[in-house]
């Protein structure tokens, strides 16, 4: 029988599309993670990665002898007196830095910390009691963890503000119309989606 | 006359922890199997190669165990574990060049698929989706990649995300946001319709 390998040329434009439209949502996306995770290592791989933990617990697993623990606490005690003694020593070298450079403006750094690091504000079904909303802002509700499961999200297109009503109590309430029995959780316009 | 067949549950992972504190190491063996798959596949998303995401999940499992006074018990060991085979990962990461051992020249492991005989091709493809996806998965920070691997990877829910990274949900949310962004817009830039 005469084979020939499948060896095509690497194409990064393979048709991917509709792998790439995962993407719009988190849980699909994840799922295309899930759906092409490695291949799990031969067993004889396995049992390599076991027999090294064993070994190297054996010399520090929990079961440490009493003059190990010793010794860990005499040494760490040490590191201490040192490190407070260099921590000392800095200080006093830095007040006198700090006298001699006392006119000089000082320069602030800001954090690290990037933007995109930025929480989001998230608060718990309880913390929220929505007693009014306008009409506009109906797209702009997002979900509680509880809802982080398994739902649909209905688009603006799936929902009809039809008039807005007082309350007797104060504000008023928009009366939606619902075009199918989606649950009432909208999702942003994608074009609004960062926050 | 039947014999009566008396089937013992499952030892709980608590169970586990407290017979390998004893010196029990068959407890040792049967934690490793239970999380073994998981920690590869956070490690190895983390590292790109077999070998490398190896020596992470044994990196992880030794500090993990050993470390057990910082677990407390507050979260499941397989979360606790996770945690510290992802740090575990990210360090080896860091030491090792991420990018080299991702690069599709190297001898990956993973790309021993490339030589297999495959008429359809569909192996090669899957292949090469796995490569794209680990390469998207590159533009991330490194923040972003530990929380989306640890929601993807090793299916651990927004909450069970924030203990595990000491950061808030809302963290967790933004992060997620913010990767999904960027994995949709490098999936997208590489893929026709």
């Amino acid at each position: 029988m005469t084979s020939t390998w499948n060896h095509p040329e690497p194409d990064p434009l393979r048709n991917w599309s509709s792998e790439a439209s995962q993407a719009d949502s988190l849980p699909e996306l994840a799922n295309l993670y899930r759906q092409h995770q490695p291949a799990e290592p031969s067993e004889r791989a396995w049992q390599t990665c076991q027999m090294g933990i064993r070994k190297r617990l054996a010399l520090t697993g929990p079961a440490r002898s009493r003059l190990s623990w010793l010794a860990g606490w005499f040494l760490t005690a040490t590191a201490a007196c040192v490190a407070a003694i260099l921590l000392a020593r800095f200080q006093l070298f830095v007040a006198s830095v700090d006298n001699e450079q006392a006119a000089i403006p000082a320069i602030v750094s800001r954090s690290a910390t990037t933007d995109e690091d930025e929480p989001f504000a998230v608060a718990g079904a309880a913390e929220i009691h929505i007693i009014a909303m306008n009409p506009q802002d109906a797209d702009r509700i997002v979900t509680g963890l509880d809802y982080l499961g398994s739902f649909e999200l209905a688009s603006q297109q799936d929902i009809e503000v039809v008039g807005v009503q007082a309350d007797p109590t104060g504000g008023t309430w928009p009366r939606l119309d619902r075009r199918s029995a989606l649950p009432l959780v909208v999702t942003a316009r994608l074009d609004e989606e960062t926050p | 006359m039947s014999a009566a067949v008396s089937l013992s549950p499952e030892p709980s992972d608590q169970q586990l922890l407290a017979r390998f504190a004893g010196g029990d190491a068959t407890a040792l063996d049967e934690l490793f199997r239970r999380y073994r798959s998981a920690a590869y596949r956070v490690a190895h998303r983390l590292l790109g190669n077999e070998a490398d995401a190896l020596d992470a999940v044994q990196e992880g499992f030794i500090k993990a165990l050993t470390h057990l006074r910082g677990f407390q018990g507050r979260s499941a060991f397989k979360t606790w574990l996770l945690r510290v085979v992802s740090n575990a990962a990210l360090d080896l990461g860091r030491q090792r060049g991420r990018r080299e051992t991702l690069s599709l020249d190297t001898g990956d492991c993973n790309n021993v698929e490339l030589l297999t005989f495959d008429p359809s091709g569909q192996a090669l493809e899957q292949a090469d989706l796995r490569a794209l996806l680990d390469e998207a998965l590159q533009t991330l920070s490194e923040a972003q990649r530990q929380t989306f691997v640890l929601y993807a990877d090793a299916e651990l829910t927004y909450r069970e995300i924030a203990d595990v990274l000491g950061i808030s949900i809302g963290t967790v949310m933004s992060r997620l946001h913010y990767a999904r962004q960027k994995l949709r817009a490098y999936l997208s830039e590489r893929t026709v319709s």
